[in-house]
């Protein structure tokens, strides 16, 4: 071991480890922090070797005691990873219930047009199938003014009976949304019924904005939750955790809308149109508040730790502060 | 080979490291703590912590819904529906009783305040719970009126319930007075801080004491 230490071109097994803490050299006293650790080769004990004066330091190894200690880290950490996840999927769940609301709030004016038009299409299709079928001795015409002059025959004497214009259904909001659309309205009728609504965003529901209040606040908790669960990284890379969940909701909801024939009534295709609009809008506002609540967050927790705790009882939250580059709380008063 | 689990490091000028000299052979080693027994010590300290934290929270948002409590719960028996102070019918007993009560529950708030903000400035607490309280107590407003400039903003048609001015006014006529007696309550706690401080004090130089004691009885 003498021999070793006074030569140091001694074999020894190479490592990627090094020293990671302040330890002096017993030769000269220099620092080894950042030294290469390596096995000797005699008993296979770790050492570093002095860039100085190329004594070898023997370090010192605490032995685990059991393998409980690893396998106690490993389902610790596993079950940190799970309930991230969890988060993750409750992040996700809350944005997508604000965006399908959002969605659902803003297609009430076209669920109402739409059902509104069907029902005037419908009464225009039994009149017209009326019309079709005469009774024998009963016969109808259309008089100039667009009303309707009807003559009974009855034992060779006629009398006409003239009726104003048929007006179509009164249109009251709300009244027509759960209207159950038939299959060749949908296919003949919609697109023009549509384009008769005008435009989908200056014609929607503007109370979406209203909801975009509460969907603020629960996206800036989320936003503030991500800051603080994610220490281990900055704050740039704990954003894309939220961008994951504004992902993955987006694409759940556009999937959950592919056209399928269960859309028959006049709400559910009035938010099959608008979903594709309004739920990346929401979607996007609530990314930008999740990503005010991932830069603030760690603030709010640094100013909510300073004015609740004591300076001593500070110390164990530091990496609040030394993960953003900060001076870690000191432990005297003042 | 010697224990020096008893010798006393010293600290190295140079690099800080605490030194441990065998008295024996003089060879010096530094002294270490186990890992594990950091690891552990270090995971108590942040249970503490957290605990700390999570009552002084817990406290903080008890005292502030009991004050808006209390605001509430005695609003009608010293105010009038246009916004003026009454004299409360103290002939009847339950009223006395009322007023009592919240003015004690006041008080109290404010002694706990105190004392789990021992560590802040007497006018920074008083400062703190005047701004969260009137926060909480307008929340209805200040969400309702939030939610009435949007709407008026974008001309949607929804129906908004919000306090009036009147109702407004009352809560902050009863509200006032209440945080001078919380200001009171905060007084209190700040005697009962000093003597916590001088019980603490005075407990911990008797363990002190008794720690030299055994230690010459087992030298």
């Amino acid at each position: 071991m003498d021999e070793d230490q006074n030569n140091p071109t001694t074999a020894t097994t190479p490592s990627t480890d090094q020293i990671r803490a302040d330890r002096a050299c017993v030769g000269c006293g220099f620092n080894l922090y950042g030294q290469s650790v390596s096995k000797e080769p005699h008993y296979g004990l770790a050492i570093a070797r002095c860039p100085e004066c190329g004594v070898v330091a023997a370090l010192q190894q605490y032995p685990v005691m059991t393998h409980w200690v690893n396998r106690f880290r490993a389902i610790l950490a596993g079950l940190y990873l799970v309930l991230l996840f969890a988060f993750l999927g409750l992040s996700t769940l809350a944005i997508s219930a604000f965006a399908i609301r959002g969605a659902e709030l803003a297609s009430e004016p076209l669920g109402d047009h739409i059902g509104y038009e069907w029902t005037v299409w419908t009464q225009e299709q039994a009149q017209a199938a009326q019309a079709a079928q005469p009774t024998p001795g009963i016969s109808q015409t259309t008089t100039a003014g667009g009303g309707t002059a009807t003559t009974f025959t009855l034992n060779g004497q006629s009398t006409t009976v003239t009726t104003n214009p048929v007006s179509g259904p009164s249109y009251s909001p709300g009244s027509y949304r759960w209207v159950p659309l038939t299959p060749d309205w949908i296919d003949n009728q919609l697109d023009a019924s549509i384009e008769r609504f005008g435009g989908l965003w200056t014609n929607k529901n503007p109370e979406i904005y209203m909801l975009m209040l509460p969907a603020a606040f629960v996206s800036l908790v989320f936003g503030i939750f991500w800051s603080l669960a994610l220490l281990g990284s900055s704050r740039r890379r704990a954003l894309l955790v939220p961008l994951a969940s504004v992902l993955i909701g987006t694409a759940f909801l556009i999937g959950m809308n592919m056209d399928n024939n269960y859309y028959s009534w006049s709400s559910n295709v009035s938010q099959h149109i608008y979903v594709p609009l309004i739920v990346p809008v929401f979607m996007i506002f609530s990314l930008l508040m999740m990503a005010v609540g991932v830069w603030c967050g760690r603030i709010v927790a640094r100013g909510v730790i300073r004015m609740a705790l004591p300076p001593r009882a500070r110390l164990p939250f530091a990496v609040l502060w030394t993960r953003d580059g900060l001076e870690p709380p000191r432990p005297t008063f003042g | 080979m010697r224990e020096l689990a008893r010798v006393r490091a010293m600290r190295d000028p140079h690099y800080g490291l605490p030194i441990v000299v065998c008295p024996g052979c003089h060879n010096a080693v530094v002294r270490v703590r186990h890992p594990d027994r950091v690891y552990w010590s270090a995971m108590r300290r942040l249970r503490a912590s957290i605990r700390q934290l999570f009552l002084t929270l817990m406290f903080t948002a008890l005292c502030v819904g009991a004050v808006i409590g209390m605001t509430f719960w005695i609003k009608p028996a010293v105010t009038n529906r246009r916004g003026q102070y009454v004299l409360p019918d103290f002939a009847e007993p339950s009223v006395l009783t009322q007023v009592l009560i919240a003015a004690l529950i006041v008080c109290l708030c404010g002694c706990i305040a105190r004392t789990i903000y021992a560590h802040r400035h007497f006018v920074v607490v008083l400062g703190l719970f005047a701004t969260l309280v009137p926060i909480f107590l307008t929340i209805d407003a200040s969400v309702g009126s939030l939610l009435v400039l949007i709407r008026d903003a974008v001309g949607a048609d929804a129906n908004i319930t919000r306090p009036n001015s009147t109702e407004l006014t009352r809560r902050f006529m009863v509200v006032l007075p209440g945080m001078l007696l919380f200001a009171a309550g905060m007084g209190v706690g700040t005697v009962f801080n000093s003597l916590i401080k001088k019980s603490s004090g005075k407990r911990i130089t008797r363990i002190r004491r008794r720690r030299r004691q055994r230690q010459s009885r087992q030298d």
